[in-house]
């Protein structure tokens, strides 16, 4: 896990000295999870004591809005959900790291990478606890994360991939289907925007025996419409979820106090499919045209042919495998 | 695009047809024929595809 970090633990004391915070940084790992952002593991000493945390830096592929993104969000939902506390945190780049970047404190507990790992009856509980948080989260004010970038879209909205997926062309048929059915069947503007996380799923979430002790990765969370997140916590990123959906969505829809509709919700699941396809096809480009050696983005090629399928077959109203 | 990634796929003669069927049924908006089409064609490219054990998949 630990690996050589060179002037990570001496940019981050230099950062604190200069706000006369005297400490000793130690990088103790690095994340190897997460495709998109730096993730440090660093402990940090002052004269209060010794305390685990998380710096977190922005990379070519994420840009700097991601950091300052987490950091409204992080501010947002703070003592509202579970989610890591911020430390510190510098929107800018004229700091040792030449970029912006979080501090939050690392919570115990574990990450499975999706909820087909836990065994139930553990994996409903942590499915309805998930819920309910999701539920406290869409009652938060979005209105902090409506700053100047959120003009340009947002990454739940089908806009965001409908540009974006123009560079890819000529796009798999499967895919050019869908864009199309999403085109026909889209519904109207949310007329209640919340504050939508924007990749709310297990493995983003700290979890313990039974409960969600932190909501992590807030870089795609802004105003948007809650029927997204509600769709994507249960998409199979990787393995079928192998939960009951429907009566988590009727949990849903009794603690948040959100009308769901069928048609919105099955809508907003193909686009989820779309969003996978994407993540697919834009991990791969980004490996074969050299922007990244991360071998985890060349090998999403191998999941394009099973999202498609999932996609089909959501938008026929057939099953998923 | 699916044989640039290198991903297997289903062969030209199987799946071409299903995908000027797809292109015919977005111009005419027949979506049955689309939906159809995309189904097969789809479960075609899937069944061609080497199965992938994601146990150890990346989290984020």
């Amino acid at each position: 896990m630990a690996e050589p970090a060179p002037g990570v633990a001496q940019a981050l004391e230099q950062w604190l000295c200069a706000r006369g915070i005297e400490a000793q940084a130690e990088v103790t790992g690095r994340a190897t999870v997460g495709l998109s952002q730096e993730t440090w593991f660093v402990r940090i000493a002052t004269g209060g004591g010794s305390r685990a945390a998380v710096l977190r830096l922005p990379t070519a592929a994420s840009g700097p809005h991601a950091i300052r993104t987490q950091r409204v969000a992080l501010e947002a939902v703070a003592g509202k959900v579970p989610a890591p506390a911020l430390l510190w945190h510098d929107d800018g780049d004229d700091n040792p790291f030449s970029r912006p970047f979080i501090v939050m404190e690392r919570i115990a507990g574990e990450v499975p990478v999706g909820w087909h790992e836990i065994a139930e009856p553990r994996r409903t509980l942590l499915a309805q606890a998930a819920i309910d948080v999701l539920s406290a989260l869409h009652a938060i004010d979005p209105a902090p994360l409506n700053g100047p970038s959120a003009a340009k879209g947002r990454p739940t909205e089908f806009d965001w991939y409908r540009r974006r997926l123009e560079r890819f062309k000529p796009l798999p048929a499967v895919l050019e289907g869908a864009r199309w059915w999403l085109d026909r069947h889209a519904p109207q503007r949310a007329t209640r925007e919340v504050l939508v996380h924007g990749d709310y799923r297990m493995g983003n979430l700290i979890v313990d025996d039974t409960s969600i002790r932190g909501v992590l990765d807030w870089e795609m969370a802004g105003a948007g419409d809650p029927m997204a997140d509600l769709a994507w916590c249960f998409i199979p990123v990787w393995e079928l979820p192998g939960v009951s959906e429907a009566p988590l969505v009727v949990r849903y829809a009794e603690r948040s106090g959100i009308r769901v509709d069928e048609e919105r919700l099955h809508w907003h699941r193909v686009l989820a499919y779309v969003r996978l396809a994407y993540y697919a096809l834009a991990g791969s480009y980004a490996f074969d045209s050299g922007h990244s050696s991360d071998f985890r983005l060349a090998a999403l090629r191998l999941q394009l042919p099973v999202h498609l399928d999932r996609l089909a077959a959501t938008i026929a109203g057939e099953p998923v495998t | 695009m699916l044989r640039s990634l290198d991903v297997e796929t289903a062969e030209v003669a199987r799946r071409g047809p299903l995908e000027r069927t797809i292109a015919a049924g977005v111009r005419d908006e027949d979506e049955p024929a689309v939906v159809e089409a995309m189904r097969r064609l789809a479960a075609l490219d899937r069944a061609a595809a080497p199965p992938v054990d994601w146990s150890v998949a990346p989290g984020g």
